[in-house]
């Protein structure tokens, strides 16, 4: 009886996961498209510099990467290569595809991004838990007022900040650098980037835990003599967290245009520069790889927090 | 004979910004072993708030105070911990509004599991087991199917019924029952209330019922206690209070019972006013403002519960009947 609801929410899961996956691929191909021809129709192109290069250079440089051609004709030869797999070559970084580029980058990016995201959703739950059973006391405004500085204070801010006590006065950690993702090189980057979005998670949950904590099953479960950890844990916690879950795409969003700043200022070989750099630099496929990625990471997010809702709440139902 | 709950000069009082709402007033009331208690007032009357101080389930901004003694033992102001080994298993409380009182997320199983769990430190698999056979002595049909159920998956007359048993799986003395039926639809509330009785009689069970609805206390109730604006104005049997009641608020409660033998009515007779403010003092009786035999006395000197320590079997029942009034109907 058993094994066959599981396999019968094994059969659901999987047709609603399929069915959302095929969704989002006209969704990526209208986003794809418009970056396109938004990235083309910015003045300028890769190959202009302010050491003017030869008329002569410039156009064999064009010819050689296909810019002569027609929009629309450059526009299906990348779609077809996309199709294919190959995301082309950068006009910047020379002798990279974006592929490789990508490639290389990402590990720094991704681990700096999901650390972030853990950081801040752990804490920011118990913070938001912490202040929410010590309404209205000094622990309470205590954590809220960390929580607004959390939010108010940008992270170009607060990375050389901490880097100055924790680097320079107290020699604890170390200013900036990789060395190949050791943890006391990531502690500051990661706080500094998880902070906002921990903050924002804290007050998030502090006011849905008071709300929860009155609701009338709340009260139930203390007549019926449950200690109060058990109370919070199995009883208020899943609801309060269902607001929580809906900040997630947003917070992702916020960590993945952080790490911009924080790679950039504790000088960490990941992919945070590229998006806005490759705007800059007119670098067309390495512009078109990041808003693939970006997008991409952001519509999985979207169906992970679907997934959560319908865990949260079993009244949702996936359909 | 020692009452099982005894609660005597309770005040409950709740600090708020616009000032100290005084909700339950010097009330006084015991229940004996096995007994029915029907504790009857409007909305705003404190029935409510003063069971809950019983359960120690106030807001943080309650402030209690008098006397609570169940089986014998002080438990006003008792630790939460020793509170814990009393509450969910030997008094227990079923609320008003079955929708809201289960948690959504947990199934049926789980919320009725957990008591045995947590007070009887049985294993999940033989708690299970226990809330299954309760499940089938509360009438929820299909019981093995409705204990994998969420909340929202049962109707509300079975949210009711496993509520009940689940306030029954570790054999209480007291169950307090707060509106059991308000939120449901008529034909469910007898059942509701028929298997309250049944399972008075089966478990020996001493009850609390709490309603606005004197039809329905007068039913089970072995003594009613009448509400009004936190104190009791009024106290005795169930018939005496339907056939003899002395306190004017009983009085116009009962011509508020709406008959539908009786002939169709334009208006249904309602109470004039409202309840006074419990931020304020009155000197004199609570219920002078709205009474038709009010008189001078009655806005000057508060009147006493005739018998303030009223304990239904230490009186022969028929004849104990104290009233908080200073021009009482004659029976």
């Amino acid at each position: 009886m058993s094994i066959a609801r599981a396999i019968d929410t094994l059969i659901l899961m999987s047709r609603y996961l399929f069915k959302r996956l095929s969704a989002a691929i006209p969704t990526l191909f209208i986003i794809i498209t418009a970056a396109f021809f938004l990235i083309h129709a910015a003045p300028g192109g890769p190959f202009d510099q302010e050491q003017r290069l030869p008329s002569q250079i410039v156009a064999n440089l064009d010819t050689a990467f296909g810019l002569n051609q027609p929009l629309s004709v450059q526009y299906v030869r990348y779609m077809v290569a996309l199709a294919h797999g190959d995301f082309g070559p950068s006009f910047k970084y020379k002798d990279y595809s974006v592929t490789e580029l990508i490639v290389q980058g990402l590990p720094v990016t991704a681990t700096l991004g999901v650390l972030a995201m853990l950081v801040a959703l752990s804490f920011g739950v118990m913070m938001g838990t912490f202040a929410a059973l010590r309404h209205n006391t000094a622990p309470d405004q205590a954590t809220m007022l960390l929580a607004v500085i959390g939010i108010a204070v940008p992270s170009f801010v607060l990375l050389p900040f901490l880097g100055l006590i924790f680097g320079i006065y107290l020699h604890w950690l170390p200013v900036a650098g990789w060395e190949s993702g050791s943890i006391r090189h990531l502690i500051l980057p990661v706080f500094a980037l998880a902070l906002p979005p921990m903050s924002a998670i804290a007050r998030l949950t502090r006011s849905n835990m008071l709300e929860v904590l009155r609701t009338p099953y709340v009260r139930t479960a203390f007549a019926k003599g449950l200690p109060r950890y058990l109370v919070i844990i199995r009883h208020a916690l899943k609801p309060a967290l269902v607001p929580v879950v809906g900040f997630l795409a947003p917070a992702v969003a916020s960590i993945l245009t952080g790490s911009l700043v924080v790679e950039s200022i504790a000088g960490l070989p990941g992919i945070g520069r590229y998006l806005v750099q490759g705007a800059l630099n007119r670098d067309y496929s390495l512009v078109l790889g990041m808003v693939i990625l970006y997008s991409t990471v952001l519509i999985l997010m979207g169906l992970v927090v679907d997934l959560l809702y319908a865990w949260l709440d079993p009244r949702v139902r996936l359909n | 004979m020692q009452p099982v709950l005894n609660i005597k000069q309770l005040d409950v009082k709740f600090k708020q910004s616009t000032g100290v709402v005084h909700a339950v007033r010097q009330v006084t009331l015991s229940l004996g072993l096995g007994e029915c208690l029907g504790v009857v007032g409007e909305s705003g009357s404190g029935k409510t708030q003063a069971f809950m101080a019983v359960m120690g389930i106030l807001e943080k901004n309650a402030l209690v105070q008098g006397s609570i003694q169940f089986e014998g033992r002080e438990i006003l102001g008792a630790s939460p911990t020793t509170l814990n080994r009393i509450r969910g298993a030997k008094l227990t409380m079923v609320f008003q509004d079955p929708m809201s009182s289960l948690t959504p997320h947990l199934t049926i199983g789980t919320q009725m599991a957990e008591v045995l769990v947590v007070h009887q430190k049985e294993s999940w698999g033989n708690a299970e087991r226990a809330a299954l056979q309760m499940l089938d002595q509360v009438r929820v049909p299909e019981a093995a199917r409705r204990l994998k159920c969420y909340p929202h998956e049962l109707s509300g007359g079975m949210r009711q019924r496993v509520m009940i048993g689940m306030s029954l799986l570790c054999k209480p003395s007291v169950l307090i029952a707060d509106e059991p039926t308000t939120a449901l639809d008529v034909t469910v509330q007898a059942q509701i209330i028929k298997l309250l009785q049944e399972m008075r009689a089966e478990l020996g069970l001493s009850l609390v019922l709490i309603s606005h609805d004197l039809a329905i206390v007068s039913g089970l109730a072995d003594t009613i206690a009448v509400m009004y604006a936190g104190r009791i104005v009024e106290q005795s049997s169930g018939g005496n209070i339907f056939q003899h009641a002395k306190h004017p608020y009983t009085v116009a409660l009962l011509k508020c019972t709406s008959d539908l033998a009786s002939p169709r009515l334009d208006r249904l007779p309602t109470l004039q006013g409202f309840p006074p403010d419990l931020t304020q003092e009155l000197p004199g009786c609570d219920f002078a403002a709205r009474c038709s035999r009010a008189s001078e006395i009655c806005r000057r000197v508060r009147p006493e519960l005739s018998a303030a320590t009223f304990e239904y079997r230490s009186l022969d029942a028929q004849s104990a009947h104290p009233v908080a009034c200073h021009h009482p109907y004659e029976s």
